[in-house]
């Protein structure tokens, strides 16, 4: 039977995508302040930096070894749907909680 | 029952009585994003209570977050990425119909999930000793101010719910690997090893959330 079911992807590609994604791990550990002793800080950014790594390593995960840059347009919108929830609920938060409570600051 | 006994062809995809098997494997698998979709809504809601918590009380989460050992974390992360490797090869050794490399690679991916809550029972041992866990004596004193239990009950609830999903799709792992070792996959049929892999990147995927959330953010 000639016909494929799904996509195939050899293995030397999801040996690439793991390379990667380890190297990115290996990133994200050094720039934190926490790991390096507030030699590497960024400040407000750091926090920036890891979550746009860790965005980045879950798109590789997604694209090849849950092959999802080969599906069709209804696993993508069945993917997608549920992120755009995730973000309206994450911006919503982020707009409403700064002017309604303001950090509680430690007595130390 | 010896009547209904029938030979199945190895590798051969199941019967249904109104689906083709090609329109069975696409319907399948669309059924698994769907329900991935809800396990990604799930863990959005921890995500978005941590996002809140760590804007209210940011300086004791500051605080809490150092005493998680980050060395630990990031073994667990990259043991879990190794793993997601391993299950993605074995999805391609079914769609080759070879049985016995699905075994070999799943195989690999429960080892794996083994080590990962072995190196979890020692971080929770070691905050058990600490005293920053529910119930030690630590914990239930004045002195163990109610903003760090906000932070290591995120954090358990977190990581508990996400290590529920590695002893569940450990689980699945080995019944895939069952099925396996019966030499029920080919080319033509392989849906509960894409489906099972699938399951098992979704763990992977939440852990490369958590990891800098909880170990490395300052």
């Amino acid at each position: 039977m000639a016909e494929e079911l799904g996509h195939i992807i050899h293995p030397r590609t999801f040996l690439k995508v793991l390379v990667i994604l380890l190297v990115l791990t290996l990133l994200t550990v050094l720039l934190s302040p926490r790991v390096s002793g507030e030699m590497v800080d960024f400040g407000k950014i750091n926090i920036v930096i890891a979550l746009s790594i860790a965005i980045i390593k879950a798109s590789l995960v997604l694209s090849y070894f849950m092959h999802l840059k080969f599906e069709g347009l209804w696993i993508l919108v069945y993917f997608i749907t549920p992120v755009i929830l995730l973000l309206i609920m994450i911006l919503g938060l982020f707009i409403d909680t700064p002017v309604r409570i303001d950090p509680i600051q430690p007595p130390f | 029952m010896a009547s209904e006994a029938k030979t199945v062809e190895a590798g051969a995809p199941p019967v249904y009585h109104h689906i083709d098997p090609v329109n069975a494997y696409h319907a399948s698998k669309l059924g698994m994003w769907l329900f991935l979709a809800t396990e990604i809504l799930l863990f959005s809601v921890l995500f978005s209570a941590f996002a809140v918590y760590n804007w209210m009380y940011f300086e004791y989460f500051h605080d809490a977050a150092t005493k998680l050992d980050w060395r630990l974390g990031a073994i667990n992360t990259a043991v879990l990425l190794f793993s997601s490797y391993t299950a993605a090869v074995a999805v391609y050794k079914a769609q080759i119909s070879d049985n016995r490399g699905v075994v070999i690679n799943f195989g690999i991916s429960f080892l794996c999930g083994l080590i990962f809550l072995v190196i979890k029972y020692i971080e929770y041992s070691a905050k058990y000793e600490h005293g920053y866990f529910p119930g030690t004596s630590y914990w239930n004193s004045t002195e163990f101010s109610a903003h760090y239990k906000n932070y290591f009950g995120l954090y358990y609830t977190m990581t508990g719910l996400h290590a529920l999903h590695v002893v569940i799709g450990m689980g699945v792992l080995l019944w895939v690997i069952g099925l396996a070792r019966k030499n029920r996959f080919s080319s033509r049929y392989y849906t509960p090893v894409e489906l099972g892999a699938l399951y098992w990147h979704l763990v992977d995927l939440i852990w490369i959330f958590l990891f800098p959330l909880l170990y490395l953010i300052d």
